[in-house]
């Protein structure tokens, strides 16, 4: 009996203890890395945040709709500036989560414990810089949006526990973002890798991240050109550090059509089947040379045809434009009315799988430096044309001198602040934060359609651009705050709203930048 | 030590017998029943409190002191006999009926008498399982309204679907809350796979939870243990109670038991959301600006008017039967390879509406058993069968289930090896898409949809004969291809699931007893299943055409040691149990998907994928070691104290912290014992008190950081980045305090009586991920919270008004209410949110509320209560999100009458549930889209609505809005629009029966005939489109979101016993 006992009671705890011994190597997760290289982790950053700002939803849905660069074809919700909460809800933070990587990026170069390892990968500080420099590049598009966001105390809660950020006033918050790029380009050592490899904007070409960042710089700049007199001292400093030079140095993210990494506007259409828009009649009508007779406003370059409509829209020998916003069911029978393109069916160039997705072109930084010296001829030609070239050159097809010549030529008879908004506007074609953006700072294009103005015409009806939200006569100012902030960051998100326009979350609200006193008031050419 | 312990016993009953002349008496004691000898009944010399327990061989052996010659033998579940000793004597012991149901399973799998028990435990016989299973719900739904306290939401009529179920509210504020379902003492998976999507309306299949995979046929009965008392030995699965469930064993009878029982149930529809006939499809009509939707063509020189396919709302044309190019006639023209003229059709109501989709259900299920008791073992063996044909076209299920039950005992009956094993088998194909699937076909006929679609042409027609889809919603009048949807018909035979499960669980063990008054016994028990899934979306779908297939693993094996010590001392017994637990946990998931669509149609192998498929795995590995003890103390049969404590060692939590221990205390006081002579009304009154504690842990690998594989653009490189969930080293376990206080009261020979249940229980440190801002750069992180608890009440009553000899009328009723308060959450943090639907909500715990809070937009409200209409004439929304209501009931409820007319019995049981709202995707995307039959009441089509409210200036609002606008602001405006009452008052369940005298000789020897109806009627507030259980589409707690529900449907059956 004794025995029996003894043996029962050792047994269990014998093979208690056994059992016991491996319990914690059992709590390893086989089923993901725990150590990850900083450039394994640079290559999902760029990827992740491309992946959630080139889509359908934030850009095809919001800015690119309010842009008037797409319009939707169907459901126009968005066109009139009525978001989705779970649309915006998802981008807010989706966004914050692509800034946490590049941060990642950083602390893995700056912590002692991790610094050396990481130096395999690209030299440390060149890591950190281009980090650094992505990390400026979408918390701008990020503030352009939304307006103030947290900032300085955002990303912070693996390492101090900060669950609740504060927003920043978005004016310091231009300023630090200035700060950071100026911090970044000069710590880059062009002399080594930025990354060895995982690198897709860049290929870990250092000097190229300090072009990149230099140019940043001056695009954060003009925004500001209306509202900081310093603007122009930043642009000096980055040219005098150095900026893009060409096409090749230009800001682009190329899509590979290996598995199923395909960029994301195609997966909209192809892969979750949405045939839900359409080149805008805005742009497309800009494109062609085609005056806006509905609302009688001019086109500056009556009849002249851009190269870059073949890039951009659907050959189908018409090319033309959805209509903005009318109502949801006026807008799919104007859609057939009017022999809209189906994209579903003729797919355009934008949508292939390997679509490069520019983050910043050496066109833009033209026009900026254009601006700078006072709208200048020289530099305003140049811009037009490398945009011409990189447009072909991101298609995969080539245009001829003459073409490109022939066009410059006749855009560039009266070259003044709007002229150079509009060629802007037409090469931040799916840039639809930065060419919302230049709307919001110029005025410009005057062919923008505005809330109350003649939008399309359904057999004999003449319908109006009506927005469901209330934006003061003017277009779309700004994207409410998600409500998920409402309840996840409570009384930070209840500070910020409380200093907008009104004290409420709406969408007219101002841009800190933006200074314009009417929808078409464009103080720099006054 | 054997040695010392009979000496002790030796001295113990030399004490006693030292006083006394003295007469050796030795004898046995049987079951009457099945013979068989009774171990551990108490014989007692009457008149003196000494006495001892039958050892193993049912053998006692006394010495009878002077003056005493009669034996006091009882053993729980028997009725006592007093008899004169006599040495050799045998004893034979009857089964007592009234007292049967005193004996109850508790945790262990330990029979203890309800009396000494210091909890509230609620029993069940297996055949109320039985009586309206019309083979096609999951059995578990079957306990609704039976047990006070017991809440059980069944997915209505998803073929195979979840049911979510609680006992006294939510402990847990993330995961699930399901109670630990335990068969025959092997813990039993129960819970559900289902994705996020599916729980939260998003889509996907509801493929059930394991639990349905129990058979009823093989239950013998079901003990529902509440509290955290009643499961402290369980440990910490066991913090939301546990549902104790016993398999049916051999019973002793002459030669071959078999017994045969055949069910064939039906099932039909019957709660539809009501929907509008006098609009069809498109988005103009005449009120908005004088021309309707109707398009041209001309073909072959013929002008045709064309509704508007490509659109996918119905605030189009009045349905005036004017002659229109349907779809139907675009499609049988094009079938026909365009040759002639099309025909057309009128623009009117259908002639065959949605209803006419669903068809009849029906199922049958066969049982067959054989069982046997021999000298020194017995088996039984069942068998069960069941074959469905669901209520939607191309849905079918069936299972296999095995049942073997059986133990062989050494010739001295000291050592018992007994096994008990399932193995089931289930195949099921064409399970409902749920929630906004691109193939919830409830979506498109409810949310989504053309109401003058004929259901009639849309089957005869759902594709071409080259095999492509013939769609409703083509995108225009010469291209045939989908817009948004694909043909109901091709969503269910082409786009369907399928998905198999093989399981097998039980255990084996033996048991030998060392001495009379002391066991041990070792068991392993094991449960292992297999599960695939098949999801496919043919080629030619709307959606991107894909093949996946999933395949799951998962065993968990439990050994377990115990002994077990029964002794009496005069007054006092005692009853101690000692155990040991380690469980191992094992988890596979391998999932392969086509990518970028399929090459070949119809061929669904991941090798037919475009570009390579691509493959995920995941392995999840924990174990948990235990101890526990637990011991009983009685006096005088009257009083009882009993006493636990458990400590487990968990793998999932951080070494330094993954010990924990709790205890649990419970008293019982049977006051009737000193009442007994006194008030004869009264036959039993029991006042009872528990504290308990139990520990809990977590899922594995929730403490250290990892990256998440993102992407290989770059083929050298491949892409990892941050998880969207941070983990946390410094987890600590997670402690469920309760406490209760029971009162149980017969009265009048058992007539009328009730059992009433306070109880509290505290949740605190809770591991859970917490939603943050993303503004963290994460959107979740694992923390230990706050504290929830839960208070309430539970009430059962029977009563027994009449009683003759041929005619019985019993009636039960059970009353729970649950109050839940979260207390705290994290430090800091006043919000946890718990899943967010597509559009609107997002369902949350919110510190100082009740758990489930639906959040979302609400009316703006001026001082005096009045919403707001803005300067458009619609509801103003408030700014950001807001409690707009709160998914769980206050009181739920179920009454039980049961009739016996001589050889007719009849019960019809009724439930509800009080308090409670969700929110419906359902009803704001039905009346957003002009389909619920609200949009075009009252000629509001024509003349317009104004919103009952005040303007900005505090006037009545009077501006006429269209209808369209009016119900477009059900998504643009506030979600509370869309928040539905859940109360219901349910008939629930009315069954009827015959049993046949026949005699024992026959060879029939007994015979029942009966016919079970159920979820025959629903009433309430807010019923008109929706059953509110059916909103079920997962066992966990993401809850609360309706969106494209399956349906509710009856089910009717009639089912044949026979014994052989």
């Amino acid at each position: 009996m004794k025995n029996i006992l003894k043996t029962t009671l050792m047994g269990t705890l014998c093979l208690t203890a056994v059992a016991c011994s491996d319990q914690e190597a059992m709590n390893v997760n086989p089923n993901a890395a725990s150590n990850v290289p900083s450039n394994m982790i640079m290559n999902a950053a760029e990827k992740w945040t491309m992946d959630n700002v080139y889509d359908v939803w934030f850009s095809g849905r919001q800015c690119l709709v309010y842009a008037q660069q797409w319009s939707q074809r169907n459901y126009t919700e968005e066109d009139r500036y009525q978001i989705r909460e779970s649309v915006n809800n998802s981008y807010f933070k989706y966004l914050y989560l692509g800034l946490n990587n590049f941060q990642k990026v950083i602390q893995l170069n700056t912590n002692p414990a991790t610094k050396d390892g990481s130096s395999a990968y690209g030299a440390n500080a060149n890591q950190i810089a281009a980090a650094m420099i992505m990390k400026v590049w979408l918390a701008d598009l990020m503030t352009d949006t939304w307006g103030s966001i947290p900032y300085s105390e955002a990303l912070k809660l693996e390492s101090d526990g900060v669950l609740y950020a504060k927003y920043d006033d978005q004016k310091e918050l231009y300023a630090q973002l200035i700060k950071e790029l100026t911090e970044a380009v000069n710590m880059i050592d062009e002399s080594e890798d930025a990354f060895t490899s995982g690198d897709i904007i860049f290929d870990g070409d250092a000097s190229k991240w300090k072009k990149f960042g230099n140019s940043l710089k001056c695009r954060l700049a003009v925004h500001m050109s209306k509202v900081d007199s310093n603007w122009k001292n930043y642009i000096a400093e980055a040219l005098a550090s150095g900026v893009m030079e060409s096409n090749d140095d230009a800001a682009k993210y190329q899509y590979s059509s290996t598995g199923s990494e395909y960029c994301k506007f195609y997966e909209g259409f192809f892969v979750d089947r949405r045939n839900d828009f359409a080149i805008s009649k805005t742009l497309c009508d800009l494109l062609k040379g085609q005056p806006d007779t509905l609302n009688a406003k001019t086109h500056p370059w009556e009849g002249v045809i851009d190269p870059r409509l073949y890039v951009y829209g659907v050959n189908d020998g018409v090319y033309n434009g959805m209509c903005v916003a009318t109502q949801t069911g006026v807008q799919s029978r104007i859609f057939t009315q009017d022999k809209v393109a189906s994209w579903y069916h003729n797919q355009p160039p934008v949508l292939s799988k390997t679509f490069a997705v520019p983050l910043m072109t050496y066109a833009e930084l033209k026009f900026i430096v254009g601006e700078y010296n006072g709208f200048n001829v020289d530099d305003y030609k140049e811009g037009v044309a490398a945009s011409i070239e990189y447009w072909y050159d991101v298609m995969g097809e080539s245009i001829s001198q003459e073409d490109i010549d022939e066009y410059v030529d006749a855009v560039s008879k009266d070259v003044n602040a709007e002229t150079y908004a509009i060629q802007k506007y037409i090469d931040l074609y799916c840039n639809g934060t930065e060419a919302w953006t230049e709307i919001r700072r110029t005025g410009y294009p005057n062919q923008i359609l505005r809330p109350g103005e003649h939008s399309g015409v359904l057999g004999t009806t003449v319908y109006d651009f009506e927005p469901l939200s209330e934006v003061k006569g003017d277009i779309i100012s700004r994207v409410k705050y998600p409500t998920d902030e409402s309840t996840l960051n409570g009384a930070n998100w209840q500070a910020a709203v409380s200093k907008l326009q009104d004290g409420t979350n709406n969408y007219y609200s101002k841009m800190f930048w933006d200074v314009r006193k009417n929808t078409y008031d464009h103080p720099a050419n006054k | 030590m054997k040695k010392r312990l009979t000496l002790f016993m030796a001295s113990i009953l030399l004490f006693v017998g030292g006083a006394f002349a003295q007469t050796q008496v030795s004898g046995t004691v049987f079951s009457e029943e099945d013979q068989q000898p009774i171990i551990g009944a108490t014989v007692r010399i009457d008149g003196i409190k000494v006495g001892m327990l039958t050892d193993a061989n049912g053998r006692f052996s006394l010495t009878m002191p002077q003056g005493r010659t009669k034996l006091k033998i009882s053993y729980v579940g028997y009725e006592s006999v007093t008899v004169t000793a006599k040495d050799g004597m045998k004893v034979y012991l009857r089964q007592d009926a009234a007292l049967l149901d005193e004996v109850v399973v508790t945790a262990m799998g330990i029979s203890r008498e309800k009396k000494a028990l210091g909890y509230a435990v609620s029993e069940l016989q297996g055949e109320e399982l039985l009586k309206s299973r019309g083979g096609l719900n999951n059995p578990v739904n079957a306990l609704q309204g039976k047990v006070a306290g017991l809440q059980i939401s069944s997915g209505a009529g998803s073929m195979g679907g979840s049911s979510k179920m609680l006992i006294r509210g939510a402990n847990s504020l993330s995961g699930s809350n399901q109670p630990l379902f335990v068969v025959d003492g092997v813990p039993i998976e129960g819970k559900d796979f289902n994705s996020t999507d599916a729980a939260r309306g998003g889509g996907g299949y509801d493929y059930g939870n394991l639990i349905q995979d129990i058979n009823p046929d093989d239950i013998e009965n079901i003990s529902v243990l509440k509290g955290a008392s009643a499961s402290a030995l369980y440990g910490s699965r066991a913090s939301n109670g546990v549902v104790m469930i016993t398999t049916k064993k051999a019973k002793k009878q002459q030669g071959m038991g078999v017994e045969f029982t055949s069910t064939i149930g039906f099932e039909r529809v019957t709660k539809l959301p009501k929907l509008q006939s006098e609009y069809g499809g498109g988005y103009g009509y005449a009120a908005l600006d004088g021309e309707d939707d109707f398009g041209e063509v001309t073909i072959n020189g013929k002008t045709y008017i064309t509704p508007d396919y490509g659109m996918d709302e119905s605030w189009g044309p009045k349905l005036d039967g004017r002659q229109v190019l349907s779809w139907y006639d675009l499609a049988k023209w094009e079938a026909n390879g365009k040759k002639g003229d099309p025909t057309t059709s009128p623009w009117s109501a259908p002639s065959s509406d949605y209803e006419d989709f669903f068809e009849t259900g029906v199922s049958f299920t066969n049982n067959v058993s054989l069982s046997q008791v021999y000298d020194n073992s017995s088996l039984r063996i069942s068998y069960t069968n069941t074959s469905l044909s669901g209520y939607l076209p191309n849905s079918s299920m069936y299972k296999n289930t095995f049942n073997v039950n059986g133990n062989i005992t050494s010739p001295n009956k000291k050592l018992n090896v007994f096994t008990s094993v399932n193995f089931y088998n289930n195949r099921a194909k064409g399970r409902q898409d749920t929630g906004y699937g691109d193939n919830n076909i409830m979506v498109k006929f409810t949310q989504w949809g053309q109401r003058q679609l004929n259901m009639n042409e849309l089957e005869e027609m759902w594709r071409y004969p080259d095999g492509t889809m013939a769609a409703w919603n083509r995108n225009d009048v010469d291209d045939p291809t989908p817009a948004y949807h694909n043909n109901q018909y091709w969503s269910r035979y082409m786009n369907y699931e399928n998905d198999t499960r093989n399981r097998i669980y039980g255990n084996v063990g033996a048991s030998y007893q060392i001495l009379p008054m002391l066991k041990a016994q070792y068991k392993a028990n094991l449960d292992f299943f297999v599960d695939k899934q098949y999801e496919r979306n043919a080629v030619g779908s709307q959606e991107e055409s894909r093949y996946m297939e999933i395949s799951r693993q998962q065993y968990e094996i439990n050994h377990e040691f115990m002994l077990m010590y029964n002794q009496i001392f005069g007054d006092y017994s005692v009853a101690a149990n000692l155990g040991a637990n380690i469980m191992k946990n094992h988890y596979e998931y391998v999932y392969g998907e086509s990518v970028g669509g399929l090459a070949i149609p119809e061929f669904y192998n991941l090798a037919n994928s475009l570009t390579q498929a691509a493959g995920y795995n995941y392995r999840r590995e924990k174990s948990i070691n235990s101890l526990f003890a637990d011991v009983t103390l009685g006096w005088k049969n009257m009083l009882f104290l009993e006493g636990t404590v458990r400590g487990d060692k968990s793998s999932t939590l951080p070494t330094d912290n993954n010990t924990y221990v709790y205890p649990s205390v419970t008293a019982s006081w049977l006051f009737s014992e000193l009442l007994k002579d006194k008030l004869d009304w009264l036959d039993y009154g029991k006042v009872r008190i528990g504290f308990a504690q139990v520990g809990n842990d977590t899922d594995p690998y929730q403490l250290y950081n990892i990256y998440s594989q993102y992407t290989n653009i770059d083929s050298s490189t491949p892409g990892y980045r941050l998880p969207n969930t941070m983990n946390n080293p410094d987890l600590k376990p997670e402690r469920t305090t309760s406490l209760e206080f029971g009162l149980e009261m017969n009265f009048f020979q058992n007539r009328l009586g009730f059992d009433l249940t306070y109880y509290q229980t505290n949740t605190k440190d809770e591991i859970l991920p917490l939603s943050v801002s993303g503004t963290t750069g994460y959107i979740y992180k694992y923390v230990n919270s706050g504290e929830i608890e839960n208070k309430g009440f539970e009430l059962g009553l029977h009563a027994t008004p009449v009683r003759t000899k041929d005619f019985e009328w019993t009636t039960n009723i059970t009353l729970a209410s649950n109050k839940n308060k979260v207390k705290s959450l994290a430090d800091g943090v006043d919000y946890y949110r718990i899943v967010s639907s597509p559009f609107k909500v997002e369902i949350g715990a919110m510190v100082g509320e009740e758990y489930g809070v639906i959040m979302g937009t609400d009316f703006v409200y001026d001082e005096n209560g009045n919403k707001m209409v803005d300067e458009n004439g619609l509801y103003m929304a408030t700014d950001g999100n807001q409690v707009i209501g709160n998914i769980y009931p206050d009181f739920t409820g179920g009454w039980v009458n049961t009739f016996r007319y001589k050889n007719f019995d009849a019960s019809i049981q009724l439930d509800f549930s009080k308090g409670g709202k969700y929110f419906s995707t359902t009803y704001l995307w039905g009346m957003y889209c002009g389909m619920f039959e609200e949009t075009a009441e009252n000629n509001v089509r024509e003349t317009g609505i104004v919103s009952e409210g005040v303007t900005e200036d505090g006037k009545p609002n009077t501006q006429v809005v269209s209808a369209r606008d009016y119900y477009e602001n059900f998504y643009t405006g506030p979600a509370a629009q869309s928040v539905l009452k859940s109360d219901y008052v349910k008939l629930r369940e009315i069954n009827l029966g015959y049993t046949f005298n026949l005699r024992p000789e026959w060879f029939v020897k007994s015979l029942r005939l009966s016919a079970f109806g159920r979820n025959l009627a629903v009433w309430g507030p807010d019923v008109k489109h929706f059953d509110p259980e059916m909103i079920v589409t997962s066992s966990g707690n993401m809850q609360g979101v309706e969106g494209g529900a399956t349906p509710m449907v009856s089910t009717y059956g009639f089912t044949v016993n026979l014994k052989f």
